[in-house]
């Protein structure tokens, strides 16, 4: 059992010569006093490993790598089922932006349209050329020989 | 030490135990019912709280013209709605919203709270407030912003365009507050060009917002149409009725310009006009949105039935163009029947002379010799009482009553008189559609055609490509013989020539046609207006267009008031089709009416009384058909009254020279063979 300034000095001691040396009372002066009804207890137990001995053993370490090989060789398996799927899910996201960009391309081709139809209406024109604008009498309108169409042009006074 | 079991504790046990089983049988009972007897039920129920459909408008079909020039095109655009139920403060969502869409934060503010109000209990908390269509893309982007804090939603919308104005509008047609067609082909086609609306999927909380959405079904959009009209000719069109009209003092009117080779309508026009784009149309123009006169509306048509009269004469062969024909000196009288008139006392003529000078007399002797039978016949044969089948909404089949009366009470039918009156356009009514498909069987060579608008028809495919669908076109079908409607149009071009239609010739362009004026009688009274009229073709030998011009309630007459719309608007539809002129190229300027011409009596008014002239003159045979009138002596007098002695006695006179009538050929007295004229020289005198 220890208080809470014990604790922080277990804490803080770091090292096991600190550690002995703060349990001795040695160490360096920083430890917290004791508050009044602020002690926790604290229950430390040593193990002593010293008496353990490390055996290796070939059988677990086959064991081991099979396993890891396994895990690898599952974990590529998953990844190449998945793989498609996401790949069809990256395709499908990239489709519906394509789409979606398609459709946008779509409705300006729509506007651009548009306006140039209402640009080009002929009562726009009218107004816009105004006094020069009049169709030509019908001595002013020549035609092309047949063989080259029959175009209209003007000709000139 | 094993404690016995007693008798009665086994039976509580057994008791509890029962009850036990009966409560979960119950409980598995009411289990079955609710997931497997009620489940879809259920299912229903649950979705409907949690999941939404709306429908995604289809992009709706575009209307071309003959160069693929759009008329009505779709816009994709973005619209804020908002469910004001779940508006918790109204002002602080006026005051922040309203100036984002550039609207007024008060009058928002009480449209939310009236529908919150008034809506709640109709909508259940579903209904949507549109706050604004069409948004900009700057206040789309300021709105983006603020759904995150406030129930707003953006929704994808649609706008339609008519880039070319009124251009083609009783064509093209407008669309209601609800985006469906009202008048035009939007009316009439509205649903192959609405498409075929998508679903959209939202899946809701318990305070109806929304957290998941996708298209379950993308809309399709709409057929696509290709017009045979042309715009700068339908503009043109419609410039030249306007002014025909205000110059006829007319109230309305209206103008058909066809191809009579295969029934394609290049224009069609109606005074007055309106604009599809004005989606507040004042009273009289959402009067004229709905009033599609050239199709809706037929009229009395007055001498241009005549064309098909003396058509049947010829096609029967009962008659030639020189069948001389007595026009009873301009009054036809029997007993127990009314009289029929002629404007101009006219004697002995050939059957073409009848057509040319326009006598009621002449047509109606012509059918009465044909019989109602065969006058019912012909004008089956050239479509008259027969709806066209042109795509435009409301089309009316005209007036043609049935030649036997189905029962004592039918006063739908012919009366034993009505072919006389028929075979000059009374008693019967026809659109200016159906006049242009009788024109063209004139000048298709006999065959008929089906008049139509749309001349492509494309649907988009999965792959975003245009895919064809073919159209149901009737094919032209013969109906006369070739060699009649030739000869018919060499008359017709005569009329043009030398007839009422002078006006209507076309300046490098030979041309025939027939004016038409019908007296309108209301209120058992003459009203001294007239539906005036004049049917046309150019050219003559091979016609390339068929125009009708139709002047309602104006004072003036067919030849005066609708036939130089005619010349004008046949000139600039054949210039735009790049037809070859067939004629020498000089500008024939306009004449300017006469006052003989402006002051002429209405051509078939058959009841009106016509003063008596001073010197009738008499037949010289009772059967009338070989004998012409008598040449009067037009010496000494002045032209003007040369001009009205010779149009009174419908006489063809050829003038020359100025002043007073010097000289003469034939000679005074002398009886003037039929289709003759007169040469009078005119010399100043000294």
């Amino acid at each position: 059992m220890t208080s809470l300034a014990a604790l922080f000095d277990w804490l803080a001691a770091g090292s096991p010569e600190g550690r002995t040396a703060s349990r001795n009372g040695n160490g360096t002066d920083f430890r917290l006093r004791t508050l009044p009804k602020e002690d926790i207890h604290v229950f430390v137990k040593s193990i002593d490993n010293s008496t353990v001995i490390r055996l290796v053993d070939n059988k677990d370490w086959l064991r081991s790598a099979g396993m890891a090989g396994g895990v690898m060789l599952a974990s590529v398996m998953l990844i190449a089922l998945l793989m498609p799927g996401g790949f069809s899910l990256l395709a499908s996201r990239q489709m519906g932006q394509l789409n979606a960009e398609r459709e946008q391309l779509i409705n300006e081709l729509r506007q651009v349209r548009s306006r140039e139809a209402e640009l080009l209406n002929p009562k726009q024109l009218e107004v816009w050329a105004g006094p020069n604008f009049h169709n030509p009498t019908a001595a002013a309108v020549i035609y092309a020989a047949p063989a080259q169409g029959a175009v209209a042009s003007l000709r000139k006074p | 030490m094993e404690r016995p079991v007693n008798a009665q504790a086994v039976r509580r046990v057994l008791i509890v135990g029962r009850l036990a089983l009966l409560w979960a049988l119950c409980i598995a009972g009411r289990l079955v019912y609710l997931q497997v007897y009620k489940h879809e039920d259920f299912q229903k129920t649950a979705k409907s709280q949690h999941q939404h459909q709306f429908p995604l408008p289809a992009d709706r079909g575009e209307i071309l013209d003959r160069t693929e020039t759009p008329l009505a095109i779709s816009i994709r655009t973005e619209s804020a709605v908002v469910n004001p139920q779940r508006i918790k403060d109204v002002e602080f969502f006026a005051r922040v919203v309203a100036p984002a869409l550039g609207l007024n934060p008060e009058e928002l503010k009480a449209k939310l709270k009236e529908y919150q109000e008034r809506g709640a209990a109709k909508a259940r908390g579903r209904g949507y407030l549109s706050l604004k269509r069409h948004l900009t893309p700057e206040e789309r982007d300021r709105l983006r912003y603020l759904t995150a804090t406030f129930p707003l939603e953006i929704i994808r919308d649609s706008r339609r365009e008519y880039p070319a104005g009124s251009v083609g509008a009783h064509i093209v047609g407008s669309l209601d507050s609800e985006g469906n067609g009202n008048s035009g082909l939007e009316q009439k086609l509205n649903e192959t060009l609405k498409g075929k609306p998508g679903k959209m999927l939202v899946l809701t909380g318990a305070q109806m917002d929304h957290y998941i959405r996708w298209v379950s079904e993308d809309s399709t959009q709409g057929e696509n149409f290709t017009l045979a009209m042309h715009r700068v000719i339908q503009n043109d069109v419609e410039q030249f009725l306007a002014e025909g009209v205000k110059e006829a003092g007319a109230e309305s009117g209206s103008v058909v310009v066809l191809d009579p080779r295969n029934g394609e309508v290049l224009a069609l026009a109606n005074y007055p006009n309106f604009d599809p784009r004005n989606e507040r149309p004042t009273p009289e123009e959402a009067k004229a949105r709905r009033s599609n006169t050239a199709v809706q509306i037929p009229s009395e048509p007055g001498s241009v039935m005549k064309m098909i009269t003396v058509t049947m004469g010829l096609d029967s062969g009962e008659f030639t163009e020189t069948t001389p024909i007595f026009c009873e000196n301009g009054a036809f009288a029997r007993p127990g029947r009314r009289a029929i008139h002629d404007v101009h006392r006219m004697g002995a003529m050939d059957t073409a002379g009848v057509l040319i000078k326009s006598s009621n007399i002449g047509v109606a002797k012509i059918s009465i010799r044909m019989g109602p039978k065969v006058l019912y016949e012909y004008l089956k044969k050239f479509g008259i009482g027969d709806k066209t089948g042109i795509e435009l909404p409301a089309e009316s089949r005209g007036m043609l009553r049935h030649l036997e009366c189905r029962g004592p009470k039918d006063n739908y039918c012919w009366s034993p008189t009505s072919h006389e009156y028929i075979a000059f356009g009374h008693e019967v009514g026809a659109t200016s559609v159906q006049l242009a498909r009788a024109v063209a069987v004139i000048a298709n060579g006999g065959m008929i055609v089906q008049p139509h608008l749309i001349i492509k028809k494309t649907r988009p495919r999965t792959d975003g490509k245009l895919e064809e669908v073919a159209l149901d076109i009737r094919k032209p079908e013969r109906v006369l013989r070739a060699e009649t409607a030739f000869r018919i149009r060499r008359i017709m071009q005569q009329v043009v020539q030398e007839g009422t239609g002078r006006r209507a010739a076309v300046p490098g362009y030979s041309s025939g046609g027939k004016t038409g004026s019908a007296e309108i009688f209301e209120n058992g009274a003459w009203q001294n207006k007239h539906n005036s009229s004049f049917i046309g073709f150019a050219p003559v030998t091979d016609p390339r267009i068929v125009v009708v011009v139709t002047l309602n309630r104006t004072p003036k007459q067919g030849g005066i008031a609708s036939a130089p719309v005619f010349s004008k608007v046949a000139a600039t539809a054949l210039r735009v089709l790049q037809v070859p002129k067939d004629e020498p190229e000089k500008d024939i300027a306009p004449p300017q009416p006469k006052i003989l011409e402006v002051n002429e009596l209405p051509e078939n008014r058959i009841a009106k009384a016509i003063p008596e002239p001073k010197e009738k003159p008499q037949p010289e045979m009772s059967a009338g058909l070989l004998i012409g009138p008598t040449v009067p002596d037009f010496r000494g007098k002045a032209m003007l009254a040369v001009l009205r002695e010779s149009a009174a006695l419908g006489l063809q006179v050829q003038t020359k020279g100025r002043g007073v009538a010097k000289a003469q050929a034939p000679a005074a007295g002398t009886v003037l063979p039929a289709g003759a004229s007169i040469q009078v020289e005119f010399a100043t005198p000294q």
